[in-house]
């Protein structure tokens, strides 16, 4: 469950009213407004957490793990990455608390284990509540690390799904393939002739035999089915259909592709190596590369929309979150 | 006019059908959702592609913290995305992009926990108690990692400790493999995990249909797969299985289904590690249970999804045979066979033959075409020094019944551990399974090649041979050249398929008749038929060969006794071609023929390989390699072609012929990254070792963290255990041709 109304700045407010992310929030504040008002009457708030405390230790501790990968300490950007992860980490926690994630039965179970594990009297009964209230009691709760790591992952999947389980319009849709047009594009293709002069046929001969076929070309001014003829008959067709660079590249190879993009349409150009041997080309059509139309790819848009608007509403709580909160490194 | 008329569209009619040639394979997928590929084309072209590939839905990569799914993993193929993978300490840092799209693919995730990854992922909104589990806890891995867990050591121990006990739990401690508790301990849990698999099987098939391009552009085709993970005790029975289209089955048949005793009841631990039978013999899992699941669910049509294709299909394809070699008893005799083993009836080998027309020939985890070991100066059931390539100790080695640091010698391993053996193996089996409907006999192991990757980390498709390796299995070996047994691995290769367009049904039916090939991880491309003298001239590589040799012989994976024999005819001829990969521009240097045949009389099996073209480095006139900084120092060539004939050729041995080429030496990407990284250098070995020593006594806290990444840089072809080859040459293994004797 999440608290999508917390919006507490105007500079926040201005920063959300010009991403899409909007939409959702207004969507989420009634549908999810209800639950969360009956969340904090189920699970009373341990009092509002206002202070966010980083133990120097902490960022000491991921100082040295960075250095353990990279044979190096952070530079400044990269420490201040990880100090900012750190406190999203304890944000998140406390959030979890706020909603209370704390309550749930299987953290429940978890802090009654560790309740029992130092347990004076370990063979009195107890039930599973008081065990777990024993436990938050005298704060196990802050030091087991397999109890943060749920309490986080679960405020940061409630923060996520409140986006993902939406249904967005196509006016979003399009918005976002308009502003994305990157991420769906098409690419240009090239249509060709071209004449083969096979390496195992002429060998070192093969560059010479294709200069001489095209000074024959250009000279009787021969159309391209004269021309097709003077080639060596190969097993790649003379004639190839509109193709994007990858298939030419799988047909001839990458040095061929990036040759032929310097010729002029309609004109015989060569001699053009790839891995088969010399080739005279004639181009015969450019297209540019496009983006489809949105009802060719409504599905695609509407994955990267979601999981675009989950990562910056999720970015979003967080900052909302991180403004509650006095974070102050120890 | 009329006539003029008639005429046009008559032309039409014909310009269209010419334009539009009928398939040579089955279509299953309906015209109107797959419309033939634009560049058909008849004379077929090289697919590369990837049939083995994992994700985070694999439980074992969930453990190493690895977050990518099925989607990601087809978006990073097609060069639309990159990935972000787990760093050392399992925080998700390290960004990678493909080099070069690939044309098709298939994600391969461990079909058996997928109930429990969902569960444990909550994919179903799962019971909270089963969602944080101990299994749960021990697949989803996170509990482990970065910021969670202060120490690394103690991060890597827990992370190992989950994998150890989700595989002795689930997947083969013995001869049966099961589900885990989360999914078995009660009605409701068997429910909930029914519904979670059905789920992620769900994800996975999405995935596929969203990647695969059904335009006639054809720019990508993707499959829909899943591996069965049989391990009894430990050796490799895995199997990959592809389908066809996207009507496929609706319960994965899996490992599970294999077993001997499929999940006994937890609550009670098995008394025994293997299953006997009444003569005291150990029962091993049944891959038939698996391929008549298949039938009957896909093939039969008993359960399968909806879809658009006309019909479910598949095949499966085994993988790992160096490390699935067996099990032994102290008594030398097989506890657990290995995963080649001879069919125990006719039925059973034809059983076989059908469903598992390819094998996986290579992979992360090291080379499965043979093995010659330069320690011992000797081979499994080989002498050919080219099979020195990328060899695995540390997996292979136990598999082997060989425990500890030394090297394992050739003797410890099961003969049938190695693809070539295999082969050999069965042209001599086939006599055993004649009947009246196979007067020839079947050999059950006559398999074409695919080469794979088995990452784990959802990179469909790259092999970077250089220092940009991230490992392939998350945290677990990103930085690869800490220890020895992540060194010993390698990046992986391709499966090239030859076929007519870039289409589900083109290259699956590829596969089905073996016109495949794979790649140690280049782009390098090989044609290879064969015919009967007669009808093959030997000037055949100046000439437009293919459609020729389309039509007067067989391609890569075909049967020369198929073809019509001329009276004249006397030997096999065949015609092998190769092409440098023109990105990576490293140099052809040879090419080989391998011939494998019986003598009918002894059932001995043999070997030859004969060098056909380029230069013969075993005649030592293959010049340079690498300098000691990497250089390449070899000219070699960027194209070969040769036509041989088998002068040796006797029409009643069973034989079979495949294409090695072999590219001109170049460093390894561990050489690359030690170089690069730490300041060792593997190809000085003294100094390499010298230089190693000085950093971990040093006083700098950088130098000894460099000790401990590089640890294994210093390994080479002499060292005693996880033996790893500073310098390579990759290579393509051609799908063998077939020849059988008529009866």
């Amino acid at each position: 469950m999440d608290f999508p109304d917390m919006v507490r700045t105007r500079a926040i407010i201005v920063e959300a009213l010009r991403k899409p992310a909007l939409h959702f929030l207004i969507l989420g504040t009634f549908l999810y407004g209800g639950e969360a008002y009956y969340k904090t009457r189920v699970y009373p708030s341990p009092g509002s957490p206002k202070q966010v405390v980083i133990p120097h230790y902490e960022i000491e501790k991921a100082r040295q793990e960075f250095f353990a990968v990279n044979n190096r300490l952070p530079d400044a950007r990269e420490q201040a990455a990880m100090n900012s992860a750190l406190v999203d980490n304890e944000v998140l926690y406390q959030y979890a608390l706020y909603l209370g994630l704390n309550s749930q039965p299987v953290v429940q179970r978890r802090l009654a284990q560790i309740a029992a594990f130092v347990e004076e009297n370990p063979d009195e009964a107890k039930s599973m509540e008081t065990l777990a209230s024993q436990a938050q009691r005298i704060g196990l709760q802050e030091g087991d690390l397999v109890v943060r790591r749920m309490m986080i992952d679960g405020a940061r999947r409630l923060i996520r799904a409140g986006i993902l389980a939406r249904l967005p319009d196509d006016e979003l849709l399009q918005a976002y393939l308009k502003e994305n047009p990157g991420q769906f594009q098409r690419p240009g293709k090239t249509r060709l002739i071209q004449l083969t002069f096979n390496a195992f046929v002429h060998g070192k001969d093969a560059e010479a035999k294709a200069n001489e076929v095209l000074s024959k070309i250009r000279k009787n001014a021969l159309s391209p089915e004269q021309a097709v003829r003077l080639g060596d008959d190969f097993w790649i067709d003379s004639s190839i259909p509109l193709a994007t660079d990858q298939e030419l590249m799988r047909d001839f190879d990458q040095g061929f592709v990036m040759a032929i993009k310097a010729i002029p349409l309609n004109l015989w150009s060569g001699p053009v190596k790839s891995r088969y041997g010399q080739h005279l080309v004639l181009i015969q059509e450019r297209t540019s590369s496009y983006v489809p139309a949105l009802d060719e790819i409504r599905k695609e848009v509407k994955q990267r929309l979601l999981q675009k608007l989950a990562d910056e509403w999720l970015a979003l709580r967080l900052q909302q979150l991180k403004q509650e909160f006095q974070v102050r490194v120890q | 006019m009329k006539k003029t008329y008639i005429l046009l569209t008559g032309l039409l009619i014909a310009d269209y059908a010419m334009a539009k040639p009928k398939p040579p394979f089955e279509v299953t997928e309906p015209e109107a959702t797959r419309p033939r590929c634009a560049n058909y084309d008849v004379n077929r072209k090289p697919y590369f592609g990837e049939t083995h590939l994992h994700t985070g839905l694999s439980f074992d990569a969930s453990t190493r913290f690895v977050n990518t799914r099925p989607n990601q993993a087809y978006d990073f193929a097609k060069a639309k995305g990159s990935l972000t993978l787990p760093d050392a300490n399992g925080a998700q840092t390290v960004n990678v992009v493909i080099d070069r799209a690939l044309d098709w693919g298939a994600v391969t995730d461990h079909s058996e926990f997928f109930g429990e990854m969902g569960v444990c992922k909550d994919y179903i909104n799962s019971k909270p108690e089963a969602r944080y589990s101990l299994e749960c806890q021990l697949l989803n891995g996170d509990n482990w990692t970065y910021a969670a867990i202060p120490n690394n050591d103690t991060q890597y121990e827990f992370s190992g400790l989950g994998f150890q006990m989700l595989v002795s739990q689930g997947l083969g401690p013995a001869s049966f493999n099961k589900h885990l508790p989360v999914c078995t301990s009660s009605a409701d849990n068997r429910e909930q995990c029914d519904a979670a698999e059905a789920a992620v099987w769900g994800e996975i098939r999405q995935a596929a249909e969203d990647a695969y391009d059904r335009t006639p552009n054809c720019t990508f085709t993707s499959f829909n797969a899943y591996e069965v993970t049989s391990t009894p005790s430990g050796t490799t029975w895995h199997r990959n299985v592809i389908f066809r289209n996207d009507r496929v089955v609706a319960k994965p048949i899996t490992a599970i289904d294999m077993a001997v005793e499929p999940n006994p009841d937890v609550q009670k631990a098995p008394a025994i590690f293997w299953t006997f039978d009444s003569n005291g013999n150990s029962v091993p899992p049944k891959p038939e249970n698996l391929w008549n699941g298949l039938d009957w669910s896909c093939l039969q049509g008993h359960d399968t999804t909806p879809g658009t294709a006309t019909r479910c299909d598949v095949l499966t394809i085994p993988h790992n045979t160096n490390i699935g070699g067996g099990v032994k008893a102290p008594n030398g005799s097989f506890l657990i066979p290995p995963s080649f083993y001879p069919p125990g009836n006719t039925a059973l080998a034809e059983q076989r033959a059908n469903w598992e027309p390819l094998v996986e020939i290579f992979q992360v985890k090291g080379s499965s075409e043979c093995r010659f070991d330069p320690r011992a100066q000797a081979g499994v059931l080989t002498t050919d020094e080219f099979c020195n390539f990328e060899l695995l100790d540390g997996l292979g080695a136990p598999s082997a019944g060989v425990n500890g640091n030394t090297a394992p010698s050739p003797s410890d391993f099961s003969p049938n551990a190695f693809v070539r053996n295999v082969w050999k193996d069965g042209l001599s089996l086939a006599d055993n399974y004649k009947d009246a409907a196979h007067p020839k006999g079947i050999n059950p192991f006559k398999m074409g090649v695919v080469s794979g990757s088995d990452a784990h980390t959802g990179v469909l498709g790259w092999h970077p041979e250089n220092r940009t390796w991230p490992g392939h299995a998350g945290y677990d070996d990103a930085i690869p050249t800490r220890s020895g047994s992540a060194t010993e691995n390698n990046t992986g290769g391709y499966t090239v398929a030859w076929a007519e367009e870039n289409s589900r049904d083109a290259i699956f039916a590829a596969m089905k008749r073996k016109e495949t090939y794979g790649t140690s991880g280049t782009r390098s491309i090989v044609r290879f038929f064969a015919g009967w003298d007669a009808n093959m001239p030997s000037d055949l590589c100046a000439k437009n060969f293919v459609p020729y040799a389309y039509q007067n012989g067989v391609p890569m994976g075909g049967e020369l006794d198929a073809l019509p024999k001329p009276t004249n005819a006397k030997k096999p001829r065949f015609i092998v071609a190769a092409w440098k990969d023109d990105m990576i521009n490293t140099p052809l240097q040879q090419i080989q023929i391998i011939k494998g045949w019986v003598d009918p009389a002894t059932q001995q099996t043999y070997e030859e390989v004969v060098h056909v073209a380029g230069d013969d480095a075993a005649a030592g006139d293959a010049p340079g390699g690498v300098d000691t900084q990497c250089h390449k120092l070899a000219t070699g060539y960027d194209q070969l072609c040769k036509v041989w004939t088998d002068k040796n050729f006797n029409p009643k041995q069973r034989a079979f012929y495949y294409a090695r080429v072999l590219e001109t030496p170049v460093c390894r990407w561990s050489t690359d990254m030690c170089q690069a990284n730490y300041g060792l250098n593997p190809l000085k070995p003294a100094q390499c070792k010298n230089t190693l020593n000085q950093l971990r006594a040093s006083d700098n806290p950088e130098d000894r963290q460099k000790a401990v990444n590089g640890a294994a840089c210093c390994n080479n072809e002499t060292s005693k255990f996880n033996i790893v080859q500073p310098v390579i040459q990759e290579r393509a293994w051609t799908s063998p041709i077939w020849y059988e004797p008529a009866q």
